[in-house]
């Protein structure tokens, strides 16, 4: 029992199924009886509870979360697109300056860019789609040119020794080769349009969805809707990229054979 | 000494002439001079095998860049098979020191992308690929990935795919690292056996591994640089000394490692090195 409880507490320690249960139980109830010994401000989890069942039945959450993941979908598509498009063509030298600029979009600001994107879109959905659309093309691509820059010469030599020209090159060592890797950066990009789908849209409310939804209970101070909403959020979003990570194990098999911790 | 068994060098099938490379404005190769010859043995089919041999950062990847085609030399050319014509990539089979395969298709799909890029008519491939398989031993690993593999599973399927893909020469950067005893047994069988299946088939090794290298090889080239009259290193690495193994009778014998010869050749390079 002892030498259970200090190799809990030392470095690099395997530990039973038993012992972890209990720790996370333990850690469990400390967190719950913190969350319980907090002002009145903050709702307690049967409050929350209770919150969500009204929005569930009055609120039309389950519609709202409909709307936000099919616009987060929607724009995570023609992300990946576009990103793919101008990420690849990055093997060829004329098109790296504007991969370039785009990778720098990163440091401007969506609020900024409404305005402009307002005077170009006519609909609210489309403003909402092509601000996502930007906002994670920019770091799509970032993370896509840095990947392909990391290749190392010996695999596009070893396609070239295999007799095959350079086009062919590419598409084995670039673009199926590094197939794992897209899912990889999709997964993280998914993640950055998740967070940026509240803000958008909470600048073009007229379709509704989670984010309007959010802001809405935020305005008539409910916290308790507000804390529901925003687990709804979390989940939705763990549960996504988990997806994201079943398909890469689908399509690319190979990627986490030598992982430790699959 | 002459050497046990009768032979004959015919045809020049790869030449180096007047090699020189630069890099990071330094000098690493300078006036690199090779002629690898076809040898004939009567009534025999017998390929050739040779080695460069060096100490470690002489230059010898660098040289294998420029002998398969993968790096264009500042000065001189490559030139290969009967008649000589300049060298491309792709016309030599080559294995790299690290082994890269295609991460993303199993065993047989990286054979198969290989055999599709050499000559064999695609309904003989399948075929082929078998062979290879049960030839390397690894026809039980077909349906892996090469993540699924040992380092030395890992170079023979790199060897099948240029043996697949390229037509009479292949050419090694250090195929005698990290195998053990064994393997390396086994790697230098595998070398004298696909020298021996064609006349023409040429296996160039590049190593800083003597007693390996000398034991499979019917010629040997050491690498190395100048010193100028104080002792100082004048860069620039080109052949210091060329052995020829059939004559020093330490070639084609089966039990090469046992003989006196081997052991003095081996202790002769050996020495050289310091100097180099
Ligand atoms: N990109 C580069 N720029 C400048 N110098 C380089 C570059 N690549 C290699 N060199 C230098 O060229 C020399 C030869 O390198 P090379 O890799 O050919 O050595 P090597 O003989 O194969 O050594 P090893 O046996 O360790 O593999 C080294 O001294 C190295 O420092
Ligand atoms: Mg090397």
């Amino acid at each position: 029992m002892l030498t259970t409880l200090k190799n809990i507490f030392s470095p690099n320690k395997t530990i039973s199924k038993t012992a972890v249960l209990l720790i996370i139980g333990v850690q469990f109830a400390i967190a719950l009886l913190a969350w319980y010994a907090t002002g009145p401000l903050i709702p307690k989890p049967h409050e929350i509870g209770a919150a969500f069942s009204k929005l569930l039945g009055e609120g039309d959450l389950l519609r709202e979360l409909f709307v936000s993941t099919g616009l987060c979908l929607e724009a995570l598509i023609i992300a990946i697109a576009i990103s793919l498009g101008i990420s690849y063509l990055t093997v060829i030298p004329f098109f790296r300056p504007p991969a370039f600029i785009v990778s720098k979009g990163r440091f401007l600001t969506l609020v900024g860019l409404s305005f402009v994107f307002t005077l170009m879109v006519s609909s609210g959905h489309g403003l909402k789609v092509w601000l996502m659309v930007f906002g994670i093309t920019v770091f799509f691509v970032t993370s896509m040119v840095a990947m392909i820059k990391s290749i190392p010469r010996s695999e596009f030599n070893h396609a070239r020794t295999l007799r095959m020209g350079e086009w062919q090159t590419v598409w084995e060592v670039v673009i199926l080769g590094k197939l794992d890797q897209v899912f990889e950066i999709t997964r993280q990009n998914f993640a950055i349009a998740w967070m940026m789908l509240t803000m958008v849209e909470g600048i073009s409310r007229s379709e509704g969805g989670i984010g309007t939804m959010l802001l809405n209970q935020n305005k008539h101070l409910h916290l308790d809707a507000v804390f529901a909403i925003q687990l709804v959020i979390l989940t939705v979003g763990i549960f996504m990229d988990y997806l994201i990570g079943v398909f890469k194990n689908l399509f690319c098999p190979y990627a986490s054979l030598t992982l430790e911790r699959k | 000494m002459a050497s046990a068994f009768p032979y004959e060098f015919k045809n020049t099938i790869l030449k180096v002439e007047n090699v020189s490379l630069s890099m990071g404005g330094r000098q690493i190769l300078k006036d690199v001079n090779v002629e690898i010859k076809d040898v004939v043995r009567p009534g025999k089919q017998q390929g050739q095998i040779v080695g460069f041999l060096g100490p470690s950062g002489i230059g010898k990847t660098k040289l294998f860049e420029v002998l398969s085609g993968l790096t264009k030399p500042d000065k001189g050319q490559v030139l290969i098979g009967d008649p000589l014509q300049p060298v491309e990539v792709g016309k030599v089979g080559v294995v790299q020191q690290s082994y890269p395969l295609f991460n993303h298709r199993t065993v047989r799909g990286n054979l198969e992308v290989a055999a599709s890029k050499g000559d064999i008519p695609s309904a003989d491939r399948k075929d082929r690929i078998q062979k290879m398989l049960e030839r390397f031993n690894l026809q039980d690993h077909g349906n892996k990935y090469p993540a699924e593999l040992s380092g030395g599973q890992r170079q023979r399927i790199a060897i099948a795919q240029q043996l697949l893909c390229s037509e009479h020469f292949l050419l090694m950067d250090e195929p005698f690292s990290g195998l053990d005893v064994l393997m390396l047994d086994r790697v230098c069988e595998m070398l004298k056996e696909i020298a021996t299946e064609h006349d023409h088939n040429t296996i160039i090794v590049i190593s800083h591994d003597i007693h390996a290298t000398a034991s499979v090889a019917d010629t040997l080239w050491v690498m190395g640089r100048d010193h100028d009259g104080n002792g100082k290193i004048i860069d620039g690495s080109h052949i210091k000394h060329t052995f020829n193994l059939i004559d020093r009778g330490v070639c084609w014998h089966e039990d090469v490692q046992s003989r006196k010869e081997f052991h003095d050749l081996v202790e002769e390079v050996r020495n050289l090195f310091p100097s180099l």
